[in-house]
């Protein structure tokens, strides 16, 4: 059975979505807009919603990116605003384990999985250096480093749930005993990086821990998801690349003593969907056409550092100028060479514009088809053991989420792929996921 | 004769304020962690025309209450404040975060969001105590110096309030044809670097609907009273008699208007007594300077908020000390407030 998250991105994960005619962009300030969006999806049977999160306002060239859509609601408080107003989908959301304490992080994911009745999940992030400059925290933490104290605050957060016994709220009237005593413990967490005493004063979720996912591909990260996470995100662009990344994760989850079908492998996944393949084609022609020289331009000046505007579109790609740029951006790390390798020798800045304006989708699945090839598509990877389900990245929200939800999803659910309601009420009954048990006292 | 309009906002939490609330026959467990019951008492309250609910008040440290007491259980006042949002329509939501543990650039977000997504009913109620017990639940704690924290407060905010100015309010253009969805000269980084923090920014959020989310400040201690002139917008106040009130309230103000600002002051009232005699008691403080108004703390809900809006609201209403309904759209619009400028936009106009 496969599973479906849908990843919001402010009207669509099309880069030129905002432009698109049936797109209200101003409406992604408004709560009605992610509502419509989460029932949407509710009413296909997904899963979960994820939001993502950054640390900092998309720049480019020194300013704020202004071509593209870039409002980046606290994600949080966006899924603590859906609780009320769903009843079974899951709500989930990236939140930094470098730029927010471990008991905070623990506080709101409790509150939330309590409100929504056991629908929470947690897209544990470590950040990198665009963020620290809004955190004033100096030396920026390297990335091992930074796995090191995510270790220690998945430690410390499931310390925390666990400080209640799941019957230590008993609320007995009679006696005067709100909380049993005997059942609620601190924690005295000390590590490397972080001490927390503990208790958390919010009693266990009911979820025992709001699901845990996670997005690491590099090779620590692969390691530290594998010994935690339930959900993974990846970006994989081939089946193949799906089956060994999966084969892989599952294999390094065994090595931590868990069990493989514990861990969700959920690759994100843009689909193009039309009546008829023909119609599919036609449908990302005309999305193609929605990017507006000017944004091409912006997603290549930040992509290079270098505001190409001041360059002639029929000229030569100026080379020189992008070395010297490239140098000093500090967190490109391998996409440099990518980068490089995708400019051709004879490129006028115009000819690479047009070439890449298919590459924007930052390496995930992109599928343009009729709801058969999709639902086959999605199928095949399910079977062939490519991902256990998708996080999907509708091009134009809500309008192509619509569409998918209305004719792909009954395609996979005639075809057994997808379930027709959901089984259970919590995120977890939906994963098919155990709820964990309370572990025992650290001390 | 015009009388002074009362402003009212009413504490949300789980069986309400008494200690002993939780053990009345009519309170249950779904109270102290159910959305069902927040959503409930938030619309009572709004069918009252409470200006705003608040929630996580009174600010209280991270220790385990003992086992008698229904403060033991806490949820995010924050994500409390944001699930309400679209269960309701027109009182504002203010929640309790702190100044201290966090960081201005995660509070300037939240509360943006929490702004837009009401449309202009947010509020951030400042927690800006250090308390000892939180030291060894927060390591952030560990780098304050207590004796430093009025300088640190006052930094936090400054940082804050320039995020939320760091857009301005016409930054977002959605402008199809030239591909321009934002104006990037209207979104300015604050390049922030001082004693306590550093900060660049600007905001990955746009301008709140506000241009700031209501301020509101709990500390009555005389660097309290300093802050809340400088930076306020609501101070809520405990007092002991009205004596005490019309003093606090009285040198708070002042100190306000000397700074240029203008400080509305509420008092906790206990709810008790008879609808007539407490509509009496707040006209008379009102009138007497003692405050602008009130913030209700029901003992037990939810039976004391449905009498104080059955039975209270309307004498009051036919007093002419409160309106019928909610006038603006926004939460500073229904309190008769100015909304903030960004300082860019000033700047800009000369």
């Amino acid at each position: 059975m496969l599973h479906l998250g849908l990843w919001m991105l402010t009207t669509g994960h099309h880069v030129a979505s905002w432009r698109h005619p049936s797109s209200n962009p101003a409406a992604i300030l408004n709560l009605d807009f992610y509502r419509e969006a989460a029932r949407i999806a509710e009413a296909g049977k997904f899963d979960m919603v994820f939001f993502e999160d950054t640390l900092a306002a998309r720049e480019r060239n020194g300013h704020i990116f202004g071509e593209v859509s870039i409002y980046s609601m606290d994600p949080l408080v966006s899924i603590a605003a859906l609780a009320l107003v769903t009843e079974k989908i899951g709500l989930a959301s990236s939140y930094s384990t470098t730029y927010h304490l471990p008991y905070v992080l623990a506080e709101k994911f409790a509150t939330i999985d309590h409100l929504s009745g056991g629908r929470a999940a947690w897209n544990l992030v470590t950040s990198g250096p665009a963020g620290a400059r809004n955190y004033g925290l100096g030396e920026h933490p390297d990335r091992p480093t930074r796995y090191a104290m995510a270790h220690d605050v998945v430690a410390i957060v499931k310390a925390l749930w666990d400080s209640w016994a799941d019957d230590a709220f008993v609320f007995d009237q009679a006696k005067g005993l709100y909380y049993d005593p005997a059942k609620v413990r601190g924690i005295d967490f000390k590590g490397q990086w972080d001490a927390v005493r503990g208790p958390l004063t919010t009693p266990r979720p009911p979820q025992g821990y709001p699901v845990f996912i996670q997005a690491g591909q590099s090779e620590w990260g692969m390691d530290f998801a594998a010994s935690f996470a339930e959900v993974i995100f990846c970006a994989m662009r081939t089946l193949e690349a799906g089956q060994a990344f999966r084969a892989q994760m599952r294999a390094k989850a065994e090595g931590f003593g868990r069990s493989p079908d514990s861990l969700k492998v959920m690759p994100g996944y843009f689909p193009v969907v039309g009546a008829t393949e023909k119609e599919a084609r036609e449908k990302e022609e005309y999305f193609r056409q929605l990017v507006h020289p000017n944004i091409q331009m912006g997603l290549l000046s930040e992509r290079f550092n270098l505001d190409l505007s001041a360059y002639p579109l029929d000229g030569p790609f100026p080379m020189d100028d992008i070395m010297a740029h490239l140098e000093d951006r500090a967190n490109i790390g391998g996409e440099r060479s990518r980068f490089l390798a995708d400019i051709l020798p004879d490129d006028t800045i115009g000819s690479y514009c047009q070439r890449m304006i298919a590459r924007t989708y930052a390496g995930h699945q992109y599928m343009a088809g009729d709801p058969e090839q999709i639902a086959d598509h999605m199928g095949q990877w399910l079977r062939e053991g490519g991902s256990d389900g998708f996080i999907l990245m509708p091009p134009l929200v809500p309008g192509e989420l619509k569409i998918f939800v209305e004719q792909v999803v009954p395609v996979l659910q005639a075809k057994g792929l997808f379930r027709k309601d959901y089984e259970g009420s919590t995120l977890r009954d939906h994963f098919g996921l155990a709820r964990p048990p309370r572990g025992p006292s650290g001390d | 004769m015009s009388v002074p309009q009362l402003i009212l906002s009413v504490s949300l939490n789980g069986a309400g304020h008494h200690p002993g609330a939780w053990r009345m026959p009519h309170a249950s467990r779904a109270q102290a962690l159910g959305g069902a019951h927040y959503r409930d008492m938030a619309r009572l309250a709004e069918r009252g025309r409470f200006d705003f609910a608040l929630l996580g008040y009174p600010p209280r440290g991270s220790a385990l209450a003992p086992p008698g007491s229904a403060e033991a259980i806490r949820l995010d006042a924050l994500s409390l404040a944001a699930a309400l949002i679209p269960v309701t329509t027109s009182i504002g939501l203010v929640a309790a975060a702190p100044a201290t543990y966090w960081e201005p650039f995660n509070i300037a977000r939240a509360f943006s969001g929490l702004d837009n997504l009401s449309k202009g009913r947010a509020g951030w109620c400042v927690d800006a105590a250090w308390r000892p017990e939180d030291v060894g639940n927060f390591k952030r704690l560990d780098d304050i110096d207590p004796a430093m924290l009025r300088e640190r407060t006052r930094e936090f905010l400054d940082v804050a309030f320039a995020l939320w100015d760091s857009w301005e309010a016409d930054a977002l253009v959605f402008d199809v044809a030239n591909a321009q969805f934002t104006d990037h000269t209207k979104v300015h980084r604050i390049d922030h670097a001082g004693a306590f923090f550093k900060v660049e920014g600007p905001l990955n959020s746009p301008r709140p609907p506000q241009g700031r989310p209501l301020i509101v400040q709990t500390d009555t201690s005389r660097d309290g009273l300093e802050l809340a002139a400088a930076t306020a917008d609501v101070l809520i106040i405990r007092p002991l008699t009205m004596a005490d009130a019309v003093e606090t309230t009285g040198a708070a103000k002042a100190r306000a208007v000397a700074l240029g600002r203008t400080l509305t002051v509420l008092a906790d009232l206990p709810v008790m007594g008879l609808a007539g005699e407490l509509a009496e008691l707040m006209q008379g403080w009102v009138e007497a300077g003692a405050c602008d108004g009130f913030n209700l703390l029901p003992a037990s809900y939810p039976d004391d908020l449905e009498a104080f809006v059955d039975t209270v609201i309307p004498e009051l209403r036919r007093r002419g000390l409160t309106p019928d309904d909610y006038g603006g759209s926004t939460l500073r619009e229904n309190l008769g407030l100015a909304q903030p400028v960004s300082r860019h936009a000033v700047a800009a106009r000369g």
